[in-house]
């Protein structure tokens, strides 16, 4: 049985990882610069606070998080060592701060392969904003999607694997422990509603953790061209879905009567790929993914553990351009679940299109950024502007707002009560 | 970052790069100013480069910028492959940039920026030469080499610069779009087919920038500019661009210009 792990004490191996980030520190004489003992030493310092500015709480602070981004990497000719802590730390909250590895690997160099042993971030896929094929590392959406992508995505322990071939790259990894994504709590601003098919359930914790066995490893292989005129990705993935879904064990053996429910994340297969292509002046981008047997919540008669199995079929168009100086990027995106029933309690097509508009004054050093999510079939939305303002090098001073808009029964217009205005200053170094 | 043309043969071209040869003096009679512009496009630079470059940005109250890069090109006939891995300011550090540009007349270059805080390779568009590199006082089409056959070709004088003899050639874009109305570049009449000035015109006739070179070394038997400085007359700032650790024909590997450079780095 597959179960969901308790990620929530990792403080031994954080802990353990702060003491080897320190030790390395120290092994540094005073004085001398990290470069000259071989050791690149970089990352940031950024403070950042939001307020709502919508709903019933508008005027309370959404967010003060204080963040420390230390990059620590070592490079010869025949490999590579990096280790990334990330200190959070959020003084208007009672929490303790948060130290995250979010990455921490080896890289062995040869002719023609690289291998990657650790705990690394693992990209694929051509959309922006959006996650298709790009399902290796898992996602954090404790603040939905409004950090940075580089935030969102959680570096997995594994070992990665690339062979080069001229233009191409054949990837293949192996992730022995599973890491599901990472969901806010019921106390956060972006806690997801309870299913109402969870009333009169008691939740089973201890059920559906994803020991740590050689059984429940996963599988991932990419081919990847950058080529003359088009770029082509296609991938493989034999693995667990991050996102669990309940099952229910009534109490009496028919729906509806209460029991138990716990999470499992189960067994997928995906195949899939992504291509980009110039025409004209114009970069056309499309990806796609097939996900064999995965499993949606249902509820009836026929589905008495809440589940239900399809496949789904996942896919981007997209289009980047520039008008009058202006970046402009363009995605239409879609989900169909190829086995719907009515009992499913999700729609056959979910339909998401995204918009980027950007363009940069003063020598680069200002850049006006909006980017907006619209849900199609529930006419909903997430509008992200930001000023990005470059007070030096190194400095970057952010202030932009989040709106969200639309009905409730929407993924973004549910936060409608969440616009958010906010700050944030970072100094890179 | 769109839009970097050719950038050995770019930035060398507008840093007006010169191949060493014999000095000798060249009648200005026995050639055109079209012809003069076609030496000094086809002046040999090696079959492949590597070189820093750094560019600081100051603007008229003397405020500075820097801008680092560590960069590589290869010349393989029908294509020109160039890497660049940005060193500084810390907020781009580790991005890479790769550009294979086309001989073939017409063909957009393909290009591509690896930005690490995505871990992501984005192919982008070659449009927009018009649009600043980086910051700086050059525009993406002012580093790439330009068609000689896109502009006309006029010797207005004869001039010495420093004691050398240059002719003074005016071109005029044949294109109607074009970001310059005119330039004008100072060539050596000593055979080198060395640019060491240059002015650029806007639209509406107005002196727009001027490019003068500072500093020439000979290196592996190649003339290469080590240090130029661009600038806007219309706002008074200036980019100052010099070159350090250049290397040629090196034997680079044509497999250096691939994904894995670019998410690895150099």
């Amino acid at each position: 049985m597959l179960r969901i792990r308790d990620a929530a004490d990792r403080g031994g191996r954080l802990s353990w990882a702060l003491l080897s980030v320190l030790f390395l520190l120290t092994a540094l004489p005073a004085g001398a610069s990290a470069q000259t003992q071989g050791v690149d030493l970089s990352g940031y310092l950024r403070t950042y606070g939001g307020v709502l500015t919508s709903g019933g709480n508008a005027g309370d602070y959404a967010v003060i998080q204080n963040t420390f981004d230390l990059r620590l990497e070592r490079r010869t000719r025949s490999g590579a060592l990096y280790v990334n802590p990330v200190l959070y730390h959020y003084p208007s909250r009672d929490v303790e701060p948060e130290l995250l590895l979010r990455q921490a690997y080896l890289d062995i160099y040869t002719d023609h392969f690289d291998l990657r042993l650790g705990k690394q971030q693992i990209v694929w896929g051509k959309s922006d904003g959006v996650f298709i094929t790009d399902v290796v590392s898992p996602k954090d959406f404790r603040e939905f999607l409004l950090p940075d992508f580089q935030e969102i995505r959680v570096g997995v322990t594994g070992a990665s694997l690339n062979y080069y071939r001229g233009g191409s790259t054949f990837q293949a990894v192996w992730l022995p422990l599973f890491e599901s994504n990472r969901f806010p709590g019921q106390e956060s601003l972006w806690a997801m509603p309870v299913p109402s098919f969870q009333e009169g359930v008691t939740l089973d914790p201890d059920r559906g953790e994803v020991e740590a066995r050689l059984e429940n490893s996963q599988l991932f292989g990419r081919w990847s061209l950058l080529g003359s005129g088009v770029d082509l990705e296609v991938v493989g993935a034999w693995y667990l879905d991050p996102n669990p879904v309940y099952h229910i064990i009534p109490a009496d053996g028919t729906p509806g009567s209460g029991g138990v429910a716990y999470l499992e994340h189960h067994r997928l297969v995906l195949g899939g790929g992504s291509a980009a292509w110039p025409v004209g002046g114009v970069i056309l981008r499309g990806e796609v993914a097939y996900q064999d047997g995965r499993r949606f919540q249902a509820a009836g008669p026929s589905f008495p553990d809440g589940t239900m199995e399809s496949d789904l079929l996942h896919y981007m168009v997209g289009a980047d351009y520039n008008v009058l100086g202006v970046d402009v990027s363009g995605q239409f995106i879609q989900e169909v679940m190829l086995d719907h029933r009515p009992e499913a309690l999700r729609r056959e097509r979910i339909r998401t299109a995204t918009l980027l508009l950007r363009d940069s004054f003063r020598r680069d050093t200002l850049t006006l950024e909006l980017f907006t999510y619209y849900g199609v079939d529930d006419k909903d939305a997430l509008i992200r502007s930001r000023l990005l303002w470059d007070l030096a090098d190194g400095y970057e001073l952010q202030v932009g707002m989040n709106l969200f808009t639309g009905p409730d029964s929407g993924i973004f217009g549910r936060f409608d009560a969440n616009d958010m205005a906010f700050v944030k200053l970072k100094l890179s170094f | 970052m769109n839009n970097l043309k050719t950038i050995e043969a770019g930035l060398l071209a507008l840093l007006l790069l010169a191949v060493a040869v014999p000095t000798w003096s060249v009648d200005a009679q026995e050639l055109s100013a079209g012809e003069i512009m076609w030496k000094v496009y086809e002046r040999p630079e090696g079959a492949d480069r590597t070189s820093t470059l750094t560019m600081v940005l100051r603007n008229r109250f003397g405020d500075e910028r820097v801008r680092s890069i560590r960069q590589f090109s290869i010349d393989l006939g029908a294509v020109e492959k160039k890497l660049m891995f940005f060193t500084a300011p810390a907020d781009v550090k580790d991005t890479s940039f790769m550009i294979w540009s086309y001989d073939e007349e017409g063909r957009e270059d393909d290009q591509w920026i690896y930005l690490p805080a995505l871990r992501k390779i984005k192919r982008i568009s070659s449009e927009s030469k018009g649009d600043y590199f980086m910051g700086s006082d050059f525009t993406y089409d002012d580093l790439g080499d330009r068609w000689p056959d896109k502009d006309t070709h006029t010797i207005l004088r004869d001039e010495s610069l420093d004691g050398i003899p240059h002719w003074v050639i005016e071109s005029r874009p044949k294109e109607a779009d074009s970001m310059y109305s005119r330039t004008v570049v100072w060539v050596r009449q000593d055979g080198s087919w060395l640019g060491t000035k240059k002015e650029f015109y806007d639209p509406e006739g107005d002196l727009l920038k001027t490019l003068t070179v500072e500093k020439i070394e000979e290196i592996q038997g190649y003339w290469t500019v080590m240090e130029s400085v661009m600038h806007n007359v219309q706002n008074d700032h200036r980019t100052i661009m010099s070159l350090a650790d250049v290397s040629i024909d090196v034997g680079l590997d044509g497999e250096l210009f691939t994904e894995r450079s670019m998410r690895r780095g150099y």
